[in-house]
C-alpha cells in the first residue's frame, strides 16, 4: 500500500509531439529477444519491449508490464487489441529508466504485413489506472500507458495501405482526418525501428492522400486528399486508404507520413509510417521486404 | 556502468511447493498447477556485490504466471551462487522449451538481464483406458503399464492405516513414444533436445506418486494437480516409516522425498549413459527414406536391494525395444545389470544442541562425493524439515552461500535457519509446544548442470533431481526399525 505522503509514479513516456508515437515501446525481430531493435516481420516471431521510469518517491517492486497489439488503426481499445504477453520491472526512485523484456513471442500476423500498433501498460500499486481498466487504452489521460503507432514501410512505387477506423461506442460520428508528410525524427526512435544513418529526404518525393475506394493507386492517379471527413455509425469500423504515390526517398533518406484522427477538435489517435526506399540502412539483421500493392 | 556481475550457469528448475521437492531433471510438469521456478544465480566477480535484488522479468508462455517477487541480499560474495524461487501457475501451461529472463542489479552496477530455458511437459491420466500421456514438443510418451511396488501397511498416520502417499518403487513400464512428426534416420530428436526420453517415464512415475500427497495437503479435487492415476502393484511391499506416536501425520515433504526416491529406481534402470530407446535406435536403423512412427519400450527390473538415496544400488533390467516404421517393425531386447551413479559419501549435519523457544535453529549440512571432496555450491539443491515435538514440520531451504549461518561460500557447507520465534506462533496456533526434542532430517538433491548450447546426446546423460542424501530410508524388510532417521536433534528448552 502506498503510504499517505510518498508514492510512484511509474511512466511509459508517450510520444512528443504526438502521443501514439512513443519512443519506450520497441520491437526486436527474430529469434533473440537481446538482439538488436528493428521493424517487425509478419509471420515471424518478434520480441516486444517498454522502457518504465519511476518519477515518484517511491519504489515500485515488480511492476506489472503488459503488451498488446493492434490492426492498424487510430484508437486502439482493449475490446480490439490482442494481448501479447506480461513481464515485470522494479522501479526504483532515482534509478533511471528500466527495459522490460516481455519474452512471449509475437507473432504479427500476415494480412497486416508487419504494420501494427503496440500498446503498453504499466500496473502496480498506487498507480493511476482504474480497476478496471477502461476500454479504451488512453495513454494521454494515463502515465503509465502508451501506444506505438510507427512502423517502417518500404516503398518501391505507388502503393496503399488499408487503416482501421473504428466508431464511437454509442453514438454516430464524423471524424476528421488528415495527412502530414516530413516530419523528422530523432536519433532513438529510428533506432528502434532498426534504421541507422538514415536523414530526412531533402526534397519531399513521396505524396500522401486518404480515399475510401478500394483499389490500387496508379503513380498517375489524381492525388488523393489529404484531409477527410468520414462519418462512423457508432460501434462500427470504416476501412480508409493511405495511397502513396510520387518516387520513394533516395537511399539513406526517408519519409516521415503520418495520419491523425480527430474529432471535435480532440485528436483520438494517429498512425505514422517511416517511408524508406528499398535499400534502407538498418540496423537489424532481419531485413523485412514489404509487398508492393501497385 | 558495467552490469551487474551475475549469472545463472544452469538451467532454473522445478520445486513442487507442496512436498519441496525438484521434479525429475527439474522439468516443469503442468499435471501440478502450483510450481516453483528455481535457479541458482552466482556473483561471477572477484569482489563481493551489495543491495543485490533479483526478480523475475518474464516467461516466454502466457500459460506462466509467476508472482512478481524482488529478492533482496545485502550482500552477494565474491564468486558465491544464491539459490532463490518464484511462485507460478503452470495450469495453462504449453509443453515445450520456454524463455524465462531475470534481472539482477547491485550497487555501483547497471541492471543484468539473464536469460535461460526452462523445460515444460504435460502429463495426463486417461482413465478410461488406464494410461499416463507425457506430452512435449517432440512427442508424445504414453505409459500404459507402470509396474510398482507399493507401500506397506505401516505406512501412514499413527502406523495404523493405508494411505495414497506412496511411496511406489516402479519395477516396470509399458510405454510407446510417438514423435511429432515422424522421421527419418536412426535417433529421433530428444526431448527438449536435453533429456533421455525415460525422464518422461519418470516425470509421469513422479506425477502419479505425488498427486495423492498434493491433493491431500491442498484440499483434495483437482484445485492443484491436474491428474490422478494409480500403479499396478507386485509384491514385496515397501517398508517406510512408523511415524512418532506423538506425530500428528506423515509429512509431505517425506511423503515427497520418499517418491522422489523410489522413482529413481527407474532412472537407474533405464541407465544415465543411453537409455532403452536411444540404444533401441542404434540397434535397429532404417533403411533410408522409411520413416519411424512409433517406438515402444517394455521394460521390468528387480530390485535385489530398495533404492536409496546416493546408494549405487543395483538393477536387473530386461526391456524390449521395438521400432514401428512404414517399412515395417524391427526389435531390440537387452538383459543387464545397471547400477545407480548419483551416488554419494558420508553426510553430516550440525545443529545447535540446545536452543531458548526464540532462538534460531540452525542447520549446517555437507555432502561427500565419491571422491571424498563435497558437493558445492549450485551442485545440490539441499532442504532440511524440522519436526516440531508435536509431530508438526517445518521446511528450510539450505545454501552454501556464505550468508546467515553459512560460514563460507561454497565450501560444501549448506546451511538455513529456522527462526523459532517465528515458528512459536504457528506452532501455537495449532496447540504444539516448541519445547522438547526437535528431529532434523536433511534431505539433497543433485542438479542438472548442463551448460546451454551442449550437443542433445551429450546433455541427456546428466539428470538432475537424483537425491544423494536423506534422512529417509527405504527397505523392503519389515523388520527393520524405523527407517526415517533423523540426522541431528535439537532441545529448545
Amino acid at each position: 500500500m502506498q503510504g499517505a505522503d510518498v508514492s510512484a509514479q511509474v511512466e511509459i513516456r508517450d510520444g512528443t509531439p504526438h502521443w501514439y508515437l512513443s519512443p519506450d515501446i520497441w520491437v526486436v525481430p527474430g529469434s533473440d529477444p537481446d538482439g538488436p531493435p528493428g521493424s517487425p516481420v509478419a509471420g515471424q516471431p518478434a520480441f516486444v519491449w517498454a522502457r518504465i521510469e519511476n518519477h515518484g518517491d517511491q519504489d515500485a517492486l515488480g511492476v506489472r508490464v503488459d503488451v498488446w497489439w493492434a490492426d492498424p488503426t487510430f484508437q486502439v481499445t482493449r475490446t480490439h487489441a490482442h494481448h501479447i504477453g506480461t513481464a515485470f520491472g522494479d522501479a526504483l526512485v532515482g534509478g533511471g529508466p528500466q527495459d522490460v523484456l516481455c519474452l512471449v513471442p509475437w507473432l504479427p500476423v500476415v494480412v497486416n504485413d508487419g504494420h501494427e500498433c503496440l500498446v503498453a501498460t504499466a500496473t502496480y500499486p498506487g498507480g493511476s489506472l482504474p480497476t478496471p481498466p477502461p476500454d479504451a487504452f488512453d495513454p494521454p489521460t494515463y502515465l503509465e500507458v502508451a501506444q506505438k503507432n510507427l512502423t517502417v514501410l518500404t516503398m518501391a512505387r505507388a502503393m496503399f495501405r488499408v487503416l482501421t477506423l473504428a466508431g464511437l461506442p454509442r453514438t454516430d460520428a464524423v471524424f476528421a482526418l488528415t495527412v502530414e508528410v516530413g516530419e523528422t525524427l530523432d536519433e532513438r526512435t529510428l533506432a528502434g525501428l532498426g534504421l541507422a544513418r538514415v536523414r530526412p529526404a531533402k526534397e519531399p518525393t513521396v505524396r500522401a492522400g486518404l480515399r475510401l475506394e478500394t483499389g490500387c493507386p496508379a503513380p498517375d492517379d489524381p492525388e488523393a486528399p489529404q484531409k477527410l471527413e468520414v462519418r462512423v455509425p457508432a460501434g462500427r469500423q470504416r476501412a480508409v486508404q493511405l495511397a502513396l504515390t510520387g518516387t520513394p526517398p533516395a537511399d539513406g533518406e526517408y519519409q516521415v507520413v503520418r495520419v491523425e484522427q480527430r474529432h471535435e477538435d480532440a485528436v483520438l489517435g494517429g498512425i505514422a509510417f517511416v517511408v524508406v526506399g528499398t535499400s534502407p540502412r538498418r540496423t537489424d539483421t532481419s531485413q523485412r521486404t514489404d509487398k508492393e500493392d501497385a | 556502468m558495467a552490469a551487474t556481475p551475475i549469472d545463472v550457469p544452469y538451467r532454473p528448475f522445478a520445486i513442487e511447493p507442496v512436498t519441496r521437492i525438484m521434479l525429475p531433471d527439474g522439468i516443469f510438469d503442468n499435471a501440478l498447477f502450483h510450481l516453483r521456478i528455481a535457479a541458482h544465480f552466482t556473483n561471477t566477480s572477484g569482489a563481493d556485490l551489495t543491495n543485490v535484488t533479483i526478480y523475475l522479468e518474464s516467461v516466454g508462455d502466457p500459460g506462466i504466471v509467476p508472482v512478481a517477487r524482488t529478492h533482496t541480499f545485502p550482500t552477494v560474495l565474491a564468486g558465491a551462487t544464491v539459490m532463490v524461487a518464484w511462485d507460478a501457475d503452470f495450469e495453462h501451461a504449453t509443453p515445450g522449451k520456454r524463455l524465462v529472463s531475470f534481472v539482477a542489479r547491485a550497487d555501483g552496477f547497471d541492471p543484468r538481464r539473464i536469460i535461460q530455458q526452462i523445460f515444460v511437459s504435460q502429463t495426463r491420466y486417461d482413465p478410461v483406458a488406464d494410461q499416463y500421456t507425457c506430452e512435449v514438443e517432440e512427442g508424445t510418451l504414453v505409459v500404459s503399464s507402470f509396474r510398482a511396488i507399493g507401500p506397506a501397511q505401516e505406512w501412514g498416520p499413527e502406523g495404523k492405516c493405508r494411505t495414497p502417499d506412496g511411496p511406489f518403487v516402479p519395477t516396470g513400464f509399458t510405454s510407446e513414444w510417438h514423435p511429432h512428426p515422424a522421421y527419418a534416420g536412426t535417433h529421433a530428436d530428444l526431448p527438449f533436445s536435453d533429456p533421455w526420453w525415460k525422464v518422461l517415464a519418470v516425470i509421469i512415475a513422479i506425477i502419479a506418486a505425488i498427486v495423492a500427497v498434493v491433493a491431500a495437503a491442498t484440499g483434495g479435487g483437482t484445485a492443484s494437480v491436474g491428474v490422478a492415476g494409480t500403479f499396478e502393484e507386485t509384491d514385496p511391499s515397501v517398508t517406510c516409516c512408523v511415524p512418532d506416536p506423538g506425530g500428528s501425520s506423515v509429512s509431505a515433504t517425506v511423503a515427497g522425498v520418499a517418491s522422489g526416491i523410489a522413482t529413481g529406481a527407474l532412472i537407474v534402470a533405464a541407465s544415465d549413459d543411453a537409455d532403452p530407446w536411444w540404444r533401441g535406435q542404434e540397434a535397429t536403423a532404417p533403411a533410408p527414406g522409411v520413416l519411424t512412427t512409433g517406438e515402444k519400450v517394455e521394460a521390468t527390473w528387480k530390485l535385489p536391494v530398495a533404492p536409496n538415496a546416493g546408494v549405487a544400488y543395483t538393477a536387473d533390467v530386461e526391456w524390449t525395444y521395438t521400432r514401428t516404421t512404414t517399412a515395417g517393425t524391427a526389435t531390440h531386447s537387452v538383459s543387464e545389470t545397471q547400477t545407480n551413479i548419483h551416488v554419494a559419501g558420508p553426510v553430516t549435519v550440525e545443529v545447535p544442541p540446545t536452543l531458548g523457544v526464540f532462538d534460531d535453529l540452525w542447520v549446517r549440512a555437507s555432502v561427500e562425493q565419491p571422491d571424498g571432496t563435497r558437493f558445492t555450491g549450485p551442485d545440490l539443491y539441499a532442504f532440511a524439515a524440522l519436526r516440531a515435538p508435536g509431530g508438526l514440520y517445518f521446511v528450510i531451504d539450505l545454501t552454501d552461500d556464505g550468508l546467515g549461518f553459512d560460514p563460507k561460500p561454497d565450501d560444501g557447507v549448506y546451511a538455513g535457519v529456522l527462526r523459532l520465534e517465528e515458528a512459536y506462533k504457528i506452532l501455537l496456533r495449532a496447540g504444539q509446544d516448541p519445547r522438547g526434542r526437535w528431529d532434523v532430517f536433511f534431505f539433497a538433491q543433485d542438479v542438472d548442470q548442463t551448460r546451454p548450447g551442449t550437443k542433445p546426446e551429450i546433455a541427456a546423460q546428466e539428470i538432475g533431481g537424483m537425491f544423494v542424501a536423506s534422512a529417509l530410508t527405504l527397505t523392503f524388510d519389515p523388520t527393520l526399525p524405523c527407517p526415517l532417521q533423523a540426522h541431528a536433534t535439537v532441545q529448545v528448552v
